[in-house]
């Protein structure tokens, strides 16, 4: 903020002098490089635009001004500043006026009045009416609608002398104006009255010598015009080109040409070709450099003057200049049309720019949570299979445990009755032969006679028979009484029933050195689901007709080999099949290696490789 | 005078008949004239006592085991309830029961239901034995085994008192049966079962509450 009232401030100290006109651009850029438009106090924007435009107005840059001020006007009107709008219509009727968009000018400085006729009379107030009267007076003038024009000039001289400070030069203008009205409506005689009030004012030639030298020469035309001249002419019409051109600068050169094409005139009509033909060419070199209006009227003057080809040449130039000249005009007025419409386009492009950002926010936002929402759900419904699947491995896992449980159970009570058989077995038939041996034996103890004798030997004999009997018991109970119970059969049994009812044959190999009782259920576990799910896969990609399975131990490693006949599959692309992904999860559960061998229609052999204890 | 003693030997073992027949054979009085009949199973040893009925000639002695095949209709399940079903039919024959069980718990119920003239252990049986347990029988009934007479007098020494139903808990327990199974053995709720087991804790001074050291307490005492 600091930064910008200091280039405000720059930008007031300059004055309008010519030599600064380049620095005073220079200024004006680098407030606009600034990024003085972001600055959302917009009465400051507008401040800033309205002495830009100012700035541009004074440099005689219309279309440059007429952006800026129409800039700073939709500021001020959006902020309500009914003033500060009134007195940018005021800027933009003038340079329009300038520019020859008579209507434009109108509209806006009638509308400047209404504005500032809603506000409080006060000096400022009245004192850009005036100037709005004033500009509306010119511009009726131009139109030639004289008694418009003559009306509003009185209304701008009426207020005008109730304003305060030093108004007289300000009377002057509007008084000449009003004259000059008067004098194109003809009214001769109103017109010199007015004059003759300005000039009345003997100070005025040395205050401001070139608006006297122009007024002077107003007056003499007016006389020239009314022909109530005696012979004052063209002494005043002299008088006046004598001033201005001992002024010697823009201004006064550039009245010195109707001072010349007024005396050109003068001389014509007096039949003073030479002197006429003179003033005609001083007017016409003069007005050259500034190739408007006041150059055709110097040719068109030319034209009348001279006589044969030259007559002809001047008129074809007065042709060709008034063409491109109105080609100019109506290029200046498309540039303010273009101008505005370029900057309600801007705008509007802005009002679409923000509206598209919005949306795209919005947009973004929504995509943005979606997506969240989205990687969610996805993630639960992930995280809810992974732990469905670990549930179902649990499940199948304590199904096989009970299995084995109950395979145990089995073998328990296997134990359990072959123990009560042999308890049996010893009690009934060994314990009661050996009793009643015994008590016959007792009996037999004291007879000594040959018949008793064979008796006893009898009996003796008997106990070797009983002596048989419990080795045949002693061996029993060494031997593996129990069979079709292990860790083995229960594989045994998975296989038969899965090869069966999936059609194919099987061998299984067994390696009875594997001591089953060592490895831990979860090691049995993992091996049994491992069977089956390969016996799956085979079944529902291989094709196979024969499966071989086999167990081997080899230096504390067991190997568990499952092999195909069938089709085989090319391992990168099932490598992320569900079935080897659940056979891998589970080699890796009980530490173990698995290596896949498969070849296109020659089969597949999975190893796991674990290490026993 | 010649005394005739007529006797039935139920045995599921013919060597250890043998036994007895030699044995008494061997040992029996002059005057001492044996008839014996034997049988093999329970549905011989009723054919047997039935007839004895019928004739009205009835045994004398009865040489009853315990543990023998049941009979085919499923009525007598041992040595135990022949023994009963004698006692009724034949109520003047002695009883002499011949059983390997050596467990107070067995030993106790024999007495009680049918309080035998004469009752002997096979593991601590001689010949000698079993011929002075015969005489004894025959004229100044009760005889009993060694075994079974520490046995009465352990249980009559003891302080403690227990029912049937908490002798069978300790005997079931002895014989490895499990605490949730003991409800369905004896046909009352666990909740029943706990609360006996508690009492048997408390009457055996057992405070590790644990059922082997119950065991032990009670075999100790002659329950077991």
């Amino acid at each position: 903020m600091r930064n910008l009232f200091f280039l405000i401030s720059i930008l007031f100290s300059i004055t309008v002098s010519t030599a600064q006109k380049a620095n005073n651009f220079r200024v004006i850029d680098s407030i606009q490089r600034k990024g003085l438009f972001n600055i959302q106090d917009s009465m400051l924007i507008a401040n800033a635009h309205y002495k830009i435009g100012e700035q541009y107005r004074y440099s005689f840059l219309g279309d440059s001004a007429y952006y800026h001020y129409y800039k700073a006007e939709k500021i001020y009107r959006k902020i309500k500043d009914n003033f500060k709008t009134a007195i940018t219509l005021y800027g933009i009727s003038v340079i329009q006026k300038d520019e020859k968009d008579f209507t434009g000018s109108e509209v806006n400085s009638v509308e400047a009045i209404s504005l500032l006729n809603l506000l409080e009379e006060t000096n400022d107030v009245n004192k850009y009416k005036s100037y709005l009267f004033n500009n509306l007076g010119l511009v009726f003038d131009q139109l030639e609608q004289f008694d418009e024009s003559i009306f509003y000039h009185k209304k701008a001289l009426k207020l005008k002398s109730d304003l305060k400070g030093n108004t007289k030069s300000t009377i002057d203008n509007s008084k000449n104006n009003l004259a000059l009205a008067y004098k194109n409506s003809r009214q001769y005689k109103l017109a010199i009255d007015y004059y003759s009030q300005i000039l009345k004012n003997k100070n005025l030639i040395n205050e401001r010598s070139d608006f006297y030298a122009l007024v002077l020469d107003n007056y003499a035309h007016t006389l020239y015009l009314s022909k109530r001249e005696d012979g004052e002419l063209p002494n005043l019409y002299l008088k006046a080109l004598r001033i201005c051109d001992s002024l010697n600068n823009n201004a006064s050169s550039y009245n010195s040409i109707v001072i010349n094409q007024h005396l050109a005139e003068f001389y014509n009509d007096k039949n003073r070709k030479d002197s006429a033909l003179y003033y005609a060419y001083r007017a016409k070199n003069i007005s050259e450099q500034y190739h408007n209006d006041d150059l055709l009227k110097s040719l068109l003057l030319l034209s009348e003057i001279e006589e044969g080809d030259m007559a002809a040449n001047h008129l074809k130039d007065y042709v060709k200049l008034s063409d491109s000249l109105q080609k100019a005009e109506r290029k200046v007025r498309n540039k303010f049309a273009r101008i505005k419409y370029e900057t309600n386009q801007i705008e509007q492009e802005n009002i679409r720019i923000s509206r598209e950002r919005l949306w795209f926010l919005i947009l973004s936002i929504a995509i943005i949570i979606t997506s969240f929402l989205i990687y969610l759900v996805v993630t639960q419904r992930n995280k809810n299979k992974e732990l469905k699947f670990i549930q179902e491995q649990q499940e199948t896992n304590e199904e096989i445990y009970n299995l084995m449980l109950s395979q145990h159970d089995n073998i328990e009570e296997a134990r359990t009755l072959e123990k009560k058989r042999i308890s049996q077995e010893l009690h009934d038939g060994v314990l009661g032969r050996l009793f009643g041996t015994r008590l016959s034996l007792d009996s037999l103890n004291m007879g000594t006679d040959a018949d008793t004798i064979k008796t006893r030997s009898q009996y003796i004999h008997e106990i070797k028979t009983i002596e048989d009997d419990i080795r045949k018991v002693s061996h029993e109970l060494n031997t593996e009484f129990v069979s079709g119970s292990s860790f083995i059969d229960i594989i045994k049994t998975l296989v038969e029933t899965q090869t069966k009812a999936y059609g194919f044959d099987y061998e299984l190999k067994t390696n009875d050195d594997i001591n089953w009782e060592e490895a831990s259920n979860k090691t049995k576990i993992h091996i049994y689901r491992i069977i089956q799910e390969s016996l799956q896969n085979i079944y529902k990609h291989a094709n196979a007709t024969l499966v071989k399975i086999s167990f081997q131990v080899k230096n504390d490693i067991f190997c568990l080999k499952i092999s195909d006949n069938g089709s085989g599959f090319d391992i990168n692309k099932v490598k992320r099949g569900i079935g080897l992904k659940n056979i891998n999860s589970r080699v890796n559960e009980i530490k173990g290696a698995l290596t896949i061998k498969t070849e296109e229609n020659k089969g597949t052999t999975i190893t796991i490789k674990v290490k026993t204890g | 005078m010649t005394e005739h003693i007529k006797i039935l030997m139920i045995d599921d073992h013919p060597m250890i008949i043998e036994g007895y027949q030699n044995t008494l054979l061997f040992t029996k009085k002059e005057n001492q004239e044996l008839s014996i009949d034997i049988a093999n199973n329970c549905d011989e040893a009723l054919v047997f006592m039935n007839k004895a009925v019928e004739n009205n000639t009835p045994y004398n002695v009865l040489f009853v085991d315990i543990s023998l095949p049941p009979s085919t209709d499923g009525l007598m399940q041992s040595g135990e309830d022949l023994a009963e079903y004698a006692r009724e039919v034949l109520p003047k024959a002695k009883i002499v029961i011949l059983t390997m069980f050596n467990e107070s718990f067995r030993i106790h119920n024999i007495i009680k239901t049918i309080n035998p003239e004469g009752f002997l252990i096979k593991s601590d049986l001689t010949s000698s034995e079993l011929a002075s347990a015969f005489q004894a029988v025959l004229n100044n009934p009760p005889f009993y085994s060694g075994t079974v007479n520490k046995h009465i007098r352990i249980t009559i020494a003891s302080n403690i008192v227990i029912d049937d139903k908490n002798r069978k808990i300790l005997h079931l327990l002895s014989q490895g049966v499990r605490t949730k199974n003991l409800a369905s053995h004896l046909g009352i709720s666990t909740s029943a079962v706990e609360k006996r087991k508690k009492h048997l804790r408390e009457l055996f001074s057992v405070h590790d509450g644990q059922d082997e050291t119950l065991i032990k307490n009670a075999r100790k005492e002659g329950f077991v």
